[in-house]
């Protein structure tokens, strides 16, 4: 009897044994699938380095002989190189609107910038009616991302309210002023603030990778007031929604951009003066030199004909059209 | 008054004879008869707590494994839910106009969501764990649909700031509810597997075992003192308790070892596959995600390509020769629509998947939205909605299998439990009776 119970015991004992085999695997696998993540290496944009003797980095490369036609492309240029891809790729906003958004309505990326860029598409492919859809190709980027994309070749060119300066002259090739902007500041209708220097201690925002945002911090050496409080985002419109929710006081950057984001805010005024000076260019890679100059000879030429005045009124009426920025060029 | 108790001498004369008596009993056959009697009811009582004890332990357990189920399907529902209101989210955004169907899909998942929010939390016990993630999750679903009408009115009129919206209230769900979601759905799933390990433990039908061999004992031990006292050779009464005993002991050996075969097959056939299809559909969920984020940022969304790549190498490559979508299917559910493999509908979401990389890589950005937002056959939406219906057609099948599985394995023992105590009192009455019989032999 006692020798029976003893093996049964132990029957029961081996058995448990077996059966406490904790978690199943295929429960761990599961609960593991579910933490995947995807390996990402972030490339950091070369540091800027000011040029040693950069004066007046809106000096862009001089346009040689007249502009070529879509047809006498020089060949090897990186004209012909697009054409023969068949559509330029181009770096743009698509959250400010009025220079370059993407209209919900028609589901178009449209604005300033972006008519700047169909004007350099038609030299290179020709009127042929397929501009608006086939020799476009958008890529929505950043303000972050401007410089690295155009280094990197990912987009030809890049136009999305970009200011030439002399950091960024020596990272990315730029065209010459296409518009010339200022930096102000955006508040609510019940804000104190009137001018940048009411903006000490206040939460100021603008986009991350920004002149604005460097000026916003350079408010700070100017005011001997308490410093501004800068808050970078990734996006404009994502200052608005910071500045509807009530997480920040400001937003302080070019006038086009602050213009784009009143309008779709009533309850917002753009206050004080100009307090910088921000020049538009469209900005290449340091490679292409030709391309540069093919593109200044564009621009040379929407100046000249109206084009540059008519897309002004196009986008930036009531305010009465300029006459368009002097290009100044260098050699 | 006289005092009620007697004088001193008389009490030691008493207690002198008792003593004697207690001693006589313990040199006379029919005292050490009684004082056997004792020790085999004494045996049968340890048994019977000891055996109740067990088995409500077990019963605790079995019980706990059914309720975590349902708790562990809850907190899945909820995270799937919550993922799929977003992909929805993104994806409606991707088109010019809302289709009021999307909508409703979204409405939906909020509200399912919600639903089994409030079911989990009123169980969820006294886990801290559990409740800061439904405490998170509650606090933030509310402002992530603030965002996401901010984003529909916004949209509306036109203005691109309803862009932004979405994307703040999608980071709002990808970094702080559906990662809550997650630890809600692990502790839950941390609960059930622990449920499973004492509902298999060994030591309550070991310590059951070795009580009824204890009792055993004293039942066999007093059967030879009988034999040798009376010159019977068995005692048939007490055999009968001794049989009983055995029985009980067998019984109870059998019943645990089949409510821990029942709890295995729950885990094998019901919660192992709910667990690997869930991943799946969750996964499945964070890729529409990736898909429609990525053609929101137009070109420069190469960081949700990525975690896309992740998430399908994951659920593993469209010949189903491998990943979650393969082990998933490996584990049951015969007769249904195969998920992966050739042919199969994540094969078909993948293609859909390629035509619209294809058609954005190829410049053709409206192709490429109507692709990925279209419910025809051969695109996107479409092949993601039937893969994701032909998960939650598994999953329901497995929880079935589980919930089945779950309720036999407490039959088994709540059968158990009346045994116990019935064969007990029986064998203890029948071991009372045996020996009462040879006590009353010697009047």
């Amino acid at each position: 009897m006692r020798r029976r119970l003893g093996s049964l015991a132990l029957v029961i004992g081996l058995t448990a044994v077996a059966a406490c085999s904790t978690t199943s695997t295929a429960s761990r696998d599961a609960l593991r699938a579910l933490s995947v993540k995807a390996t990402t290496t972030t490339e950091a944009p070369s540091p800027p380095t000011t040029a040693p003797n950069c004066t007046n980095p809106t000096a862009s490369l001089r346009p040689q002989g007249p502009l070529p036609g879509p047809g006498a492309l020089p060949g090897g240029s990186y004209m012909s190189v697009i054409q023969q891809r068949g559509r330029l790729i181009v770096g743009v906003d698509q959250n400010t609107l009025l220079f370059g958004y993407l209209n919900p309505a028609s589901g178009q990326i449209e604005g300033f910038d972006i008519d700047m860029l169909r004007q350099v598409a038609k030299a290179i492919f020709g009127d042929d009616g397929k501009n608006q859809t086939t020799h476009l190709q958008f890529t929505a980027i950043s303000s972050a991302q401007r410089i690295p994309f155009v280094q990197n070749g990912t987009v030809d060119i890049v136009a999305d309210t970009m200011t030439i300066n002399c950091a960024r002259d020596t990272q990315v090739s730029f065209s010459s002023v296409y518009f010339n902007a200022g930096q102000r500041i955006l508040v609510r209708d019940d804000s104190t603030i009137k001018s940048s220097a009411d903006l000490g201690g206040k939460r100021t925002c603008a986009a991350a990778g920004s002149t604005s945002i460097a000026n916003v911090e350079d408010v700070n050496k100017t005011h001997a007031s308490a410093p501004a409080i800068p808050v970078a985002v990734t996006d404009w419109t994502d200052c608005l929604v910071a500045l509807q929710s009530g997480t920040i006081d400001a937003v302080s950057t070019d006038d086009t951009i602050l213009a784009g984001l009143k309008a779709q805010d009533p309850h917002t005024q753009i206050v004080g003066d100009k307090f910088t000076q921000e020049p538009y260019g469209m900005a290449m890679k340091l490679d292409h030199p030709e391309f540069v100059r093919f593109v200044n000879s564009v621009l040379e030429r929407i100046r000249a004909d109206g084009t540059w005045t008519a897309i002004w009124n196009r986008w930036l009426t009531p305010a009465p059209a300029p006459a368009p920025p002097t290009a100044t060029y260098r050699d | 008054m006289q005092s009620a108790s007697p004088p001193l001498a008389r009490r030691v004369v008493t207690w002198e004879r008792a003593a004697a008596r207690w001693g006589s009993r313990m040199t006379t056959t029919p005292g050490r008869l009684r004082l056997a009697a004792g020790a085999i009811l004494v045996g049968l009582l340890v048994l019977a707590i000891v055996g109740t004890g067990a088995l409500r332990a077990r019963q605790r357990a079995t019980t706990a494994v059914s309720r975590q189920g349902g708790l562990l399907v809850g907190a899945e529902v909820i995270y799937s839910s919550l993922a799929d209101a977003d992909a929805t989210a993104t994806n409606t955004f991707l088109t010019t106009l809302e289709p009021p169907q999307r909508r409703q899909v979204y409405v939906n998942d909020l509200a399912t969501a919600t639903k089994e929010l409030a079911r989990v939390a009123g169980q969820a016990g006294t886990s801290n764990e559990a409740a800061d993630a439904i405490a998170v999750i509650t606090k933030d679903l509310p402002t992530y649909s603030g965002l996401i009408e901010s984003a529909r009115a916004n949209n509306r009129l036109g203005y691109p700031v309803g862009a932004a919206y979405l994307r703040e209230a999608s980071s709002l769900m990808q970094t702080e509810v559906l990662p809550a979601a997650g630890q809600l759905y692990q502790v839950e799933a941390g609960r059930l597997d622990r449920a499973y390990n004492s509902g298999r433990s060994a030591l309550d039908p070991i310590g059951m075992v070795l009580a009824a061999a204890v009792a055993l004992l004293v039942l066999a031990g007093t059967q030879l003192f009988v034999a040798r006292r009376t010159n019977r050779v068995m005692n048939p009464l007490l055999v009968v308790a001794s049989i009983l005993t055995i029985v009980l002991v067998g019984w109870s050996v059998v019943a645990f070892s089949f409510s821990g075969n029942r709890l295995k097959e729950a885990q094998a056939k019901g919660s192992d596959p709910v667990q690997l299809l869930s991943s799946a559909r969750i996964l499945l969920s964070r890729a529409q995600v990736d898909e429609n984020l990525a053609l929101v940022a137009r070109g420069s969304g190469s960081q949700y390509l990525a975690d896309f790549d992740a998430v399908t190498a994951e659920l593993g490559p469209a010949d189903g020769s491998s990943g979650l979508l393969d082990r998933a299917q490996a584990v049951g559910g015969d007769g249904l629509v195969p998920l992966a493999g050739p042919g199969s509908l994540y094969a078909s979401y993948l293609k859909a998947h390629d035509m619209v990389l294809k058609a954005e890589n190829g410049n053709q950005f409206a192709t490429a939205v109507e692709l990925a937002t279209g419910s025809s056959r051969g695109e996107q939406l479409l092949a993601a909605t039937e893969l994701s219906d032909a998960l939650n057609t598994r999953i329901n099948q497995a929880q079935t299998v589980f919930g089945t599985k779950a309720v036999a394995a407490t039959h088994d023992l709540a059968r158990l439990s009346l045994g116990v105590i019935g064969l007990l009192v029986l064998a203890a009455l029948l071991a009372f009776l045996g020996i009462e019989q040879r006590i009353n032999e010697y009047r």
